[in-house]
C-alpha cells in the first residue's frame, strides 16, 4: 500500500474517532446545560433502547430471533433490586452482576433453545418469556404480584435524573464499544458464517453451539446489565413490568427496522422509533398514535424489509458499482495480488509417522448407518491411502453422500469405526473432524451469498485454517483463489457467481481448512464437457502440487476415470467392487448395477 | 411454433440475456448447448413465465405471450420441467401426478392421461402411493418428466434431465425423450450438459454463450464441427 | 386429594376447551406451513370475531352462532384482501419472510387491538345467551353447553380443512404450493390466487375459533396475546404442517391444563405447560407428529 493511502486511512480513521469522542462530550453533557427534563428522560429511554437492540442483535444478527429477551432484562433488574432492598448494595455497582446472572441463565437455557431453528427458536423465547412472569408472580420471596420498591437516589429529582442519564450513557458506549469490536472479530466472522448456513460453517471448523452460544450469553449479560440500571430508575419491580413482553417485541422491531445485517443497524432502528413514538403520543391520543405505530410496521416492512441500513446499503451499492456489500473496499484490494511466497494449503504434517502402514490416510470399518427402515449404509469398509484420488461412483440412493456424511460426522453410523492416520474420529462433530483436516463439498453448491468469494474463503481459514487475524485470512484466501483461478471475482457476491465459479469456489472454500483430504461430492456436475475438462485439472493439481489426498463422488465418466487412481462402486449401501478404474468399467456387476451397456 | 425475439432479461442490474431469438418448429427437437452462466436456465424460465423479460417477444402460435403468469403459459401447453426436478416430496406419486392435471381441462382426462403415463412409465404404477421424497434422483426425474406429461404438453422445456444421475438412469432418460419426441404433436426444447448426446438427438440446436446466440445448425452439424468439438464436447 | 368426580369433570371440560385451540392452531400452522408467514394477528382476529359476536348479540340481538355466518365469510374474503394488499408484496420483496411477516402481522395486532380499544373501550366483557351456565349431565359430571358447541364447531371446522388439503384439487394445490412453490407453480397453480385462499380459510377459521372463544371466556381488547400463546403451545406441539397433529395436540394441551388445575394452583399450571413444550420441543424438534424438513 502507498505510504499517502496509508496516511489518508489513519487520518480518516482518526477523524471519525474524533467525531465520536465530540458526540459523546456533547451527550454527556447536556443535563448541565439546563436541558429540560423531559428530554433528559427521553434521552435515557433511547439509550436503552439502543443498548439493548444493539445486545438483542449479537445472538440476532444469526437470524436465531429471540423474541423473549425481556427475561434477560427481567433478571438483571431483579438481581439488583434484591441486591439493594435485601442487602442495601447499589445498583450502579452491582448491575454487572444482574448481566452474569442473566448470561448464566442463557447459558443454561441456551443449549437446549439454540438447537431449534428458525421460528422454533423465535417462539420458545417468547414462551420462557412468559414462563418466567408466571413464576415470578408466585414467587414470594421476589415480592411476587405486589412488585418491590426500591430506595432513591439521595438527591433532588433534577440530579437523580442526571446521574441516570449518564449512567445509561457510559454503559450504552460500552455496549456500542463491545459490539463494534465484536462483530469485526473472529466471533463476529463466525456468526455472519452461522447465520448464512449453519452446515456450511461447521465444515468450516466453526463449532456453531459454541459461537451461538457465546454470542446468546454476551446478549444476554449485557441485556441483564441494562435491566439491573432500568429497575433502580423506575425505583420499582413488578414482573409485568421488567418480564414486559412488549419490551421483547419493540427490540425486535427496532432491530428489524435498522437492519439486523449491519452493525449499526439496530441502533439506528431504536433511535427514529424511539422518536416517532415519542413524538406520535405527544401530538395525538395514545391509542390513536398506537394504531399509527401500527400501521408505520407494516409500512416499513413492506417497503425497506432489510431495514434503515439495507436502504442505505442499497443507494451507497447504486452509487459504486460493483462494490461488495460487507468487506470494506479496501480490505480486498490490499489482497488483490497474491502474496509471494506460497502458503503451504494442506495441514501440516504432523502425523507423519503415526500413518498406517502403506501409507494409509484413512479407513472406514464396517460402517453401516440406517434411516428409519432403510438401510443406507451397510458394513461399508475400504482404506484410502495418502495422496491418492479414490473415485466413489454408484447408481443414485446408492449410500454415496451418506457416506460422506458420515465421515465428516454430520451423521452418526450405528455400527463400525472411521479411523483418520490412525486415530479413532467416529462420532466427533464436524467441526472437529473439520479442525483435524478433512474437508468437503456439497452436492448441491452452497456458498454464504451474502458474502464475496473472497469472504467466503477468509471465514474458514480464521477457523480451521488457524489465520491469527483477519487481514492474515484474508491474504491466505486470496492466494487459495488464486490457485482455483477464482482471484478475479474476490470482490463478487458469491450468490451472483455463475454455477461453474460456485463449484470452484467451493472447492476454494473446502482449500480454506487446509485439508489432508478433501471429500468432494459432484462437483463435476452441471458443468459442460468443456469445464469437466478444467475443473479435473484443478483437482489433479490439487492432488500433485499441494499433496492432498482426494475422494470423490461423481457421475460423469470422462472425469472420473480422468482423475481417479482407483475406484469403489457402492450399491445398496454395500461395496461391490473396488478396483482400477480400468477394472471397474469391465466389471459385469458394475455394468448391470450402474453403467448400463456400451454407456462408459 | 414458438418464437422468441430479441429477449433481453436481467437479474437485479446484471444483464443475462442479450436480445436471444430461437424459433422451435412443430414437432421438432430442438437443443440448446453452452456453458454454465451463458443464459439457458433462464431462456427457459421466461419463457415458462417464472422470470419476466426486460423486452423482446415470445410469441406461441401468433400469440403474444411474454409477461404472462406460470400458471397461464402452463395451460396453453408449454410445460417446463425446471433444474432441480421441484416434485413434491410429501406427496404421493399419485397425487404429484395429479397436480400435473391440476388445470380444468387436462382434470378431465386424468385417468386417460394416468394410463397412458403409467404405460410409459411402469416403474411410477409400483410406486402410485410411495411418498414422492422417498424416491431415488432417478425415479424423481422420471415422475417429474411424466407430471409433466399429465399436463397434455405441445412443448415439452427440459433442463439438465439427467442431472446427478447414474450413467444407466442418464441413458434411459434420453431414451424416453427419444421415444417422446416421435410421438404426434410434440415439440422438445432440451437444454443439457451431455452435449453430445443431446445434439444427436437434435434437430436443430442452438450454442448460446454470455447470453446471446452464436450459432444455429441442425444437430449433426454441429456434432462434427470442429470448433464446437473444442470448446463444448471436449473431443 | 381430588376426588374422581373432579378429575372427570376436568377431563370433560379440557377436552372441550381442546378443541378450540385446535382450530386457532390448525388455521395458524396453514399460514405458516404454506406461505412461511408467522401470523402474529391470527388470535386478533379471532378477538375481533368474538367483539363482532357480542356487538351482533348486544345491539341486533343475534346469536353468535349465527354471526358465525357473518364473520367467517367477511374474514374470509377480509384473508384474501390483506394477502393481495400485505402478504403478497411482502413475499416477493422480504429476503427472510419469518422475521419479516413477524414484524408486518406485529404491527397489524397492535393496530387491530388499539382500533378494538377505541370501539369497545378497554374494559372486560361477557357474552351472556339464554344457554350461557347451562349444562347437561353425564352421571353427575356437568357439561356445559358451550363447551359442547364449542367443541362440535372445532371438530367440523377442522374436519372439512382436513378433507379440502386431501380430497380437492385446490387443496391439493395448496399442499403443492407448500412444498414447491415453483413446482406447483409449473403445474398450472395460481400461486397468488391459492395463497390469498390459504390466507382467507386460515382467517375464516380463526373466525369460527372466536365465536368459541365468545361462548366460554370473558374478554377485552389485549386478551389475543394469551391466546396467541396457546396458538403457539398447540402448533409446536403438534408439529406445523400436520393437522392431526395439531387436533391432537389442541386436545391434549385442554386436558393437561384443565386436570394439572385440580392438583396445583392454577398459576402453576402454564409452568406445566412449558415444561412439557420445553421437553418435547428437545426430544422431536419439529413437534410430535411434524414431518422433518428435508435436507
Amino acid at each position: 500500500m502507498e505510504p499517502k493511502q496509508l496516511q489518508g486511512m489513519l487520518s480518516r480513521k482518526f477523524t471519525r474517532a474524533l467525531a465520536v469522542v465530540a458526540l459523546f462530550i456533547v451527550l454527556a453533557a447536556l443535563p448541565w446545560l439546563g436541558t429540560k427534563s423531559y428530554y433528559i428522560s427521553f434521552f435515557f429511554l433511547m439509550f436503552m433502547y439502543v443498548s439493548l437492540a444493539e445486545a438483542w442483535n449479537v445472538i440476532g444478527t444469526t437470524g436465531y430471533l429471540s423474541f423473549g429477551h425481556a427475561s434477560f432484562f427481567g433478571l438483571g433488574a431483579y438481581t439488583t433490586a434484591m441486591l439493594l432492598s435485601k442487602l442495601g448494595w447499589n445498583p450502579f455497582l452491582t448491575a454487572p452482576l444482574g448481566g452474569l446472572l442473566a448470561g448464566a441463565f442463557a447459558f443454561l437455557v441456551g443449549y437446549p433453545c439454540l438447537r431449534l431453528r428458525g421460528p422454533y427458536f423465535a417462539l420458545i423465547t417468547l414462551v420462557l418469556n412468559m414462563a418466567l412472569i408466571v413464576a415470578m408472580l408466585n414467587f414470594e420471596w421476589t415480592g411476587s404480584t405486589v412488585g418491590l420498591w426500591l430506595s432513591t437516589l439521595p438527591f433532588k429529582p433534577a440530579t437523580s435524573r442526571a446521574v441516570f442519564y449518564e449512567v445509561m450513557l457510559l454503559l450504552t458506549a460500552a455496549i456500542l464499544y463491545t459490539t463494534y469490536r465484536m462483530w469485526n472479530s473472529r466471533l463476529g466472522r463466525g456468526l455472519v458464517a452461522v447465520r448464512e448456513d449453519e452446515d456450511m460453517a461447521m465444515t468450516l471448523g466453526i463449532n456453531n453451539t459454541r459461537v451461538k452460544m457465546q454470542a446468546f450469553v454476551l446478549s444476554a449479560a449485557m441485556t441483564g446489565m441494562v435491566g439491573g440500571i432500568y429497575s433502580f430508575y423506575r425505583t420499582y419491580v413488578h414482573p409485568d413490568l421488567m418480564f414486559d413482553i412488549n419490551i421483547s417485541i419493540l427490540v425486535v422491531l427496532m432491530a428489524v427496522f435498522g437492519g439486523t445485517r449491519y452493525w449499526q443497524g439496530p441502533a439506528v432502528g431504536a433511535v427514529i422509533l424511539t422518536v416517532v413514538s415519542d413524538q406520535l403520543t405527544q401530538r395525538i391520543g395514545s391509542e390513536i398514535s398506537h394504531i399509527i405505530y401500527g400501521l408505520l410496521f407494516i409500512l416499513v416492512i413492506l417497503f425497506l424489509p432489510e431495514g434503515i441500513m439495507g436502504l442505505l446499503g442499497r443507494i451507497g451499492r447504486k452509487r459504486a458499482p460493483g462494490g461488495s456489500q460487507e468487506s470494506p473496499k479496501s480490505e480486498v484490494d490490499k489482497t488483490a495480488s497474491p502474496p509471494s511466497v506460497g502458503l503451504n494449503l494442506c495441514a501440516e504434517d504432523q502425523n507423519n509417522g503415526h500413518q498406517g502402514e502403506n501409507g494409509v490416510i484413512l479407513e472406514v470399518r464396517k460402517v453401516s448407518k440406517r434411516f428409519g427402515g432403510l438401510q443406507a449404509l451397510s458394513d461399508v469398509s475400504f482404506q484410502v491411502r495418502k495422496g491418492e484420488t479414490l473415485g466413489l461412483i454408484g447408481p443414485n440412493g446408492a449410500g454415496k453422500t451418506t457416506l460422506f456424511n458420515v465421515i465428516t460426522g454430520f451423521y452418526k453410523p450405528e455400527n463400525g469405526n472411521i479411523l483418520f492416520s490412525n486415530r479413532e474420529i467416529t462420532g466427533l462433530a464436524p467441526h472437529e473432524i473439520a479442525r483435524l483436516g478433512i474437508g468437503r463439498t456439497f452436492q448441491i453448491v452452497r456458498c454464504f451469498p451474502h458474502l464475496t468469494a473472497l469472504e467466503n474463503v477468509a471465514v474458514g481459514c480464521l477457523y480451521a485454517g488457524r489465520a491469527g487475524s483477519r487481514s492474515e485470512a484474508l491474504e491466505q484466501a486470496a492466494e487459495i483463489l488464486d490457485f482455483c483461478g477464482m482471484l478475479s471475482k474476490g470482490n463478487h457476491p458469491a450468490g451472483k457467481l455463475t454455477l461453474s465459479e460456485k463449484k470452484r469456489l467451493e472447492i476454494a472454500r473446502a482449500l480454506s481448512i487446509r485439508p489432508q483430504i478433501l471429500l468432494l461430492d459432484e462437483v463435476f456436475a452441471g458443468l459442460n464437457e468443456v469445464e469437466v475438462v478444467e475443473a479435473a485439472e484443478l483437482v489433479r493439481r490439487m492432488v500433485e502440487e499441494r499433496g492432498i489426498t482426494v475422494i470423490m463422488i461423481e457421475h460423469v465418466m470422462t472425469a472420473v476415470m480422468k482423475c481417479s487412481s482407483r475406484l469403489i462402486v457402492l450399491d445398496y449401501g454395500k461395496v461391490i467392487a473396488e478396483g482400477s478404474p480400468q477394472e471397474i468399467v469391465e466389471n459385469p456387476a458394475v455394468i448391470e448395477a450402474y453403467l448400463g451397456v456400451g454407456n462408459a | 411454433m414458438l418464437e422468441v425475439h430479441d429477449l433481453v432479461v436481467s437479474y437485479d442490474s446484471l444483464q443475462v440475456l442479450w436480445g436471444v431469438s430461437i424459433q422451435v418448429p412443430e414437432d421438432s427437437f430442438v437443443s440448446i448447448i453452452g456453458s454454465n452462466g451463458a443464459g439457458k436456465t433462464t431462456l427457459l424460465r421466461t419463457i415458462s413465465g417464472l422470470k419476466k423479460p426486460e423486452s423482446g417477444s415470445i410469441v406461441w402460435n401468433g400469440m403474444e405471450i411474454s409477461g404472462m403468469k406460470p400458471d397461464e403459459i402452463c395451460g396453453l401447453g408449454i410445460i417446463h420441467v425446471p433444474e432441480g426436478r421441484h416434485i413434491f416430496p410429501n406427496m404421493t406419486v399419485l397425487e404429484n401426478l395429479k397436480m400435473g392435471a391440476y388445470l380444468p381441462e387436462n382434470r378431465r382426462r386424468v385417468n386417460e392421461s394416468l394410463s397412458y403415463v403409467f404405460e410409459k412409465f411402469p416403474i411410477l404404477a409400483q410406486r402410485k402411493s410411495q411418498y414422492a421424497g422417498t424416491m431415488s434422483g432417478g425415479e424423481q426425474q422420471m415422475l417429474a418428466i411424466a407430471r409433466a406429461l399429465m399436463s397434455r404438453p405441445k412443448l415439452l422445456m427440459l433442463d439438465e434431465p439427467s442431472l446427478g444421475l447414474s450413467p444407466k438412469m442418464a441413458a434411459n432418460i434420453f431414451r424416453q425423450l427419444e421415444s417422446l419426441s416421435g410421438e404426434e404433436g410434440l415439440s422438445i426444447l432440451l437444454v443439457s450438459q451431455e452435449q453430445t448426446r443431446a445434439l444427436s438427438l437434435s434437430d436443430k440446436a442452438y450454442v448460446m454463450e454470455n447470453g446471446r446466440i452464436m450459432r444455429e445448425a441442425p444437430g449433426e452439424d454441429l456434432l462434427k464441427d470442429e470448433s464446437v468439438r473444442k470448446h463444448y464436447l471436449g473431443l | 386429594m381430588p376426588t374422581s368426580f373432579e378429575i372427570f369433570q376436568a377431563l370433560a371440560s379440557g377436552l372441550l376447551l381442546g378443541g378450540v385451540y385446535a382450530i386457532l392452531g390448525v388455521g395458524f400452522g396453514l399460514c405458516w406451513g404454506v406461505m412461511k408467514v408467522i401470523n402474529l394477528s391470527h388470535s386478533t382476529f379471532a378477538l375481533l370475531a368474538v367483539y363482532i359476536a357480542y356487538w351482533m348479540n348486544v345491539s341486533l340481538k343475534i346469536d353468535p352462532l349465527v354471526s358465525l355466518f357473518v364473520s367467517t365469510p367477511l374474514f374470509f374474503v377480509c384473508g384474501i384482501v390483506i394477502y393481495r394488499l400485505l402478504i403478497g408484496p411482502l413475499a416477493k420483496r422480504a429476503e427472510e419472510l419469518v422475521a419479516a411477516s413477524m414484524v408486518l402481522t406485529f404491527g397489524l395486532a397492535i393496530l387491530m387491538e388499539n382500533a378494538m380499544q377505541w370501539a369497545w373501550k378497554p374494559d372486560p366483557r361477557v357474552l351472556n345467551v339464554s344457554y350461557t351456565g347451562k349444562a347437561f349431565f353425564i352421571s353427575r359430571v356437568s357439561i356445559p353447553y358451550t363447551a359442547v358447541i364449542g367443541f362440535a364447531i372445532a371438530l367440523v371446522t377442522t374436519s372439512c380443512i382436513y378433507l379440502f388439503l386431501k380430497k380437492t384439487y385446490l387443496g391439493m394445490a395448496v399442499r403443492a404450493v407448500w412444498q414447491n412453490k415453483e413446482g406447483a407453480a409449473l403445474c398450472g397453480v395460481n400461486i397468488d390466487r391459492v395463497s390469498s385462499i390459504t390466507f382467507g380459510i386460515s382467517l375464516a377459521t380463526a373466525a369460527a375459533a372466536g365465536v368459541c372463544l365468545s361462548l366460554i371466556f370473558s374478554f377485552n381488547p389485549s386478551s389475543h396475546l394469551g391466546w396467541l400463546i396457546y396458538i403457539f403451545l398447540v402448533v409446536i406441539f403438534g408439529g406445523v404442517g400436520s393437522i392431526p397433529g395439531v387436533l391432537l395436540a389442541g386436545l391434549l394441551i385442554g386436558l393437561i391444563t384443565n386436570i394439572s388445575a385440580v392438583f396445583i394452583p392454577n398459576a402453576w399450571v402454564n409452568m406445566i405447560l412449558f415444561g412439557i413444550l420445553a421437553t418435547v420441543l428437545l426430544l422431536r424438534p419439529t413437534g410430535l407428529l411434524g414431518q422433518r424438513e428435508a435436507r
